[in-house]
This record gives C-alpha cells, sequence and structure tokens, in this order.
C-alpha cells in the first residue's frame, strides 16, 4: 500500500484514521495458572498473587492480579494498532504508562478489553523527527465493571 | 514486608523502603514470551546495537512491575494501588542492578479513602535515573 505523506510530515492518512476509532472487544478468561505466573517471572513472591487461602483470608474471592498483570498480558492482538503501522520512522519505543485500578481482578474473572489511538503528535528530537501515538485501554470484568484503565504512548523514532 | 501500614504511621516525606532486582537475559525473555511481544531490543543484543542502543535493553514493562513490588511490599494486607503512571527516562541495560526508590510525596483522605502520593523511580549502577513515576495508594486504616 502507497504511504502518502502529509507534506513534509510523518503523521500518515492511515495513522490519522485511527485516532478515536474503537478496537475490540477482545475476551479473556483470567486463571489462576497465569496470575502465578506472571508473579513468577516478575519476580514478585507476595502470596496474595500466588496462595489462594492467604488471598481468600484477606477478603478476596481467589487469588489476586499484581497491578501490572492486566496491562502487560492482556492487550488487543489486533494488527490495525497504529503502533506497528508503516510509517517513514521505523522504530519504536514505549513512552510511558498510565494505570488507574478501580476493582481488584482476580483468579477466574472473565475480562473484555477495548481500546483506541487517543491523539499523536510529531515532535522534533535531537536526531530527527519523532512521532508520539497515545493508547488507551478500557478493561471491564464480567459484571460489566471497569476494572482498570491504561493510558499508553509509544515514540515512533 | 511491612504486615498492615497505616495511614497514621506516615507522613509526607517519608522514604519507602528501597528494592534492588537483576533483571537477566532470561527473565527478560520469559517475559517477553509471557506477554507475546518479541521486539528484538529485549534478547538480540546485535539488534539492539543496530538500533544505536548500548546493549539488550530491559523492558520497562518489567521494571514498572519491579517498582509496584517496591509498593505493595511495602503496604502489606494495609491498602492497594489505586493508579501509577511512569515516564522511561533511559535505557536500562540487562544484567546490571536496578534499584527502585520512592518517598511520600502527600496525604489526604477523600472520601473513604486515605490516599498516598507517592514519587517513584529506578537508578541505575551509574545512579542515573531510569524510570521515574507517581502513584496514588489507598490505605484501609
Amino acid at each position: 500500500m502507497e504511504i502518502r505523506m502529509t507534506g513534509e510530515g510523518v503523521l500518515t492518512p492511515e495513522i490519522q484514521s485511527m485516532i478515536g476509532v474503537e478496537i475490540g472487544p477482545q475476551r479473556y478468561k483470567i486463571t489462576r495458572k497465569i496470575i502465578q505466573k506472571f508473579a513468577e517471572v516478575i519476580g514478585d513472591p507476595n502470596p496474595l498473587w500466588r496462595d489462594q487461602q492467604h488471598a481468600i483470608k484477606r477478603r478476596y474471592n481467589d487469588i489476586v492480579s499484581p497491578p501490572t498483570f492486566l496491562a502487560n498480558l492482556f492487550d488487543l492482538n489486533q494488527p490495525e494498532q497504529a503502533r506497528f503501522v508503516r510509517c517513514p520512522l521505523p522504530n519504536v519505543l514505549a513512552g510511558g504508562s498510565e494505570v488507574e485500578h478501580f476493582t481488584p481482578v482476580v483468579a477466574k474473572d472473565s475480562i473484555t478489553v477495548t481500546g483506541k489511538l487517543m491523539e499523536v503528535q510529531e515532535k522534533r528530537g535531537k536526531s530527527g523527527k519523532l512521532l508520539f501515538l497515545v493508547f488507551e485501554r478500557i478493561y471491564r470484568n464480567q459484571r460489566g465493571e471497569m476494572v482498570t484503565r491504561v493510558q499508553q504512548t509509544f515514540i515512533r523514532y | 514486608m511491612v504486615q498492615h501500614l497505616c495511614y497514621e504511621n506516615v507522613e509526607a516525606g517519608d522514604p519507602i523502603p528501597g528494592l534492588v532486582k537483576r533483571p537477566t537475559s532470561a527473565q527478560l525473555v520469559r517475559f517477553a514470551c509471557l506477554t507475546q511481544k518479541f521486539y528484538e531490543v529485549h534478547y538480540d543484543k546485535d539488534f539492539a546495537l543496530g538500533q544505536g542502543l548500548p546493549g539488550v535493553i530491559v523492558q520497562g514493562e518489567l521494571v514498572s512491575s519491579f517498582l509496584m513490588q517496591m509498593l505493595t511490599d511495602w503496604i502489606g494486607d494495609g491498602g492497594y494501588i489505586r493508579k501509577y503512571r511512569f515516564s522511561f527516562l533511559r535505557p536500562i541495560l540487562v544484567n546490571e542492578d536496578v534499584t527502585c526508590h520512592g518517598n511520600v510525596s502527600t496525604k489526604y483522605a477523600k472520601g473513604d479513602g486515605r490516599c498516598l502520593e507517592c514519587d517513584v523511580w529506578t537508578e541505575n549502577t551509574k545512579g542515573e535515573k531510569t524510570i521515574t513515576g507517581k502513584a496514588v495508594l489507598v490505605l484501609h486504616t
């Protein structure tokens, strides 16, 4: 597909057309095994993420997911996401994240994820033009409650 | 791990007990596999150098998990993390110590919530900040 440039800019019409368009939903089942595996990989020994009896004694129905669990493991597997879209800036780096938690996520919850590209900004860095892409993802549980909101920035360079 | 952090026992300016982690090559690969994100800068040294990076770099999301562990270790059973945000300042090299730091910037009661706002950051072996961030904690008591 031909990439048409917007004047001298790197904000292509393809990326512009994605702004505000909702992607998803993607549905996931949260298992005890995946929570425990995530805790093991990040090296966090907290029994709240590993031991069901420990979690139940502390008012939870089952083991609890660690704070970075949802944002890291449950994304939108859509190849159209603008962070991967072709543009003259081929490289990408994570620029930062903001995460809000509203309700704990525990094992056996079912999660639905939707997302959208919120905004795009062209900036100039030391080595040339940069494109900042800000994405938002909303996570809801089986009761329709928003459990987590994630905002992530990716930098194309 | 502190068993139960209480709002009345915390003051603005208090430091948060730090944490040192050493992400290994194996851990980066396992994190990539688990998150299904296989950007080569996190496991292929030649690729990373070709991108202008000093070597294989750690996933920012993995290091932010270290910062969250520092906070949840401190909170214990006393509350939860309500909100956090991070900015990635510098690449973090694999197989080097990452030191997590934090302090309480403000405390306030809002509705039923007893909130602590915290500044958190990581430093590399040269003492340079690599990730900076803020977190809001809500304490039960």
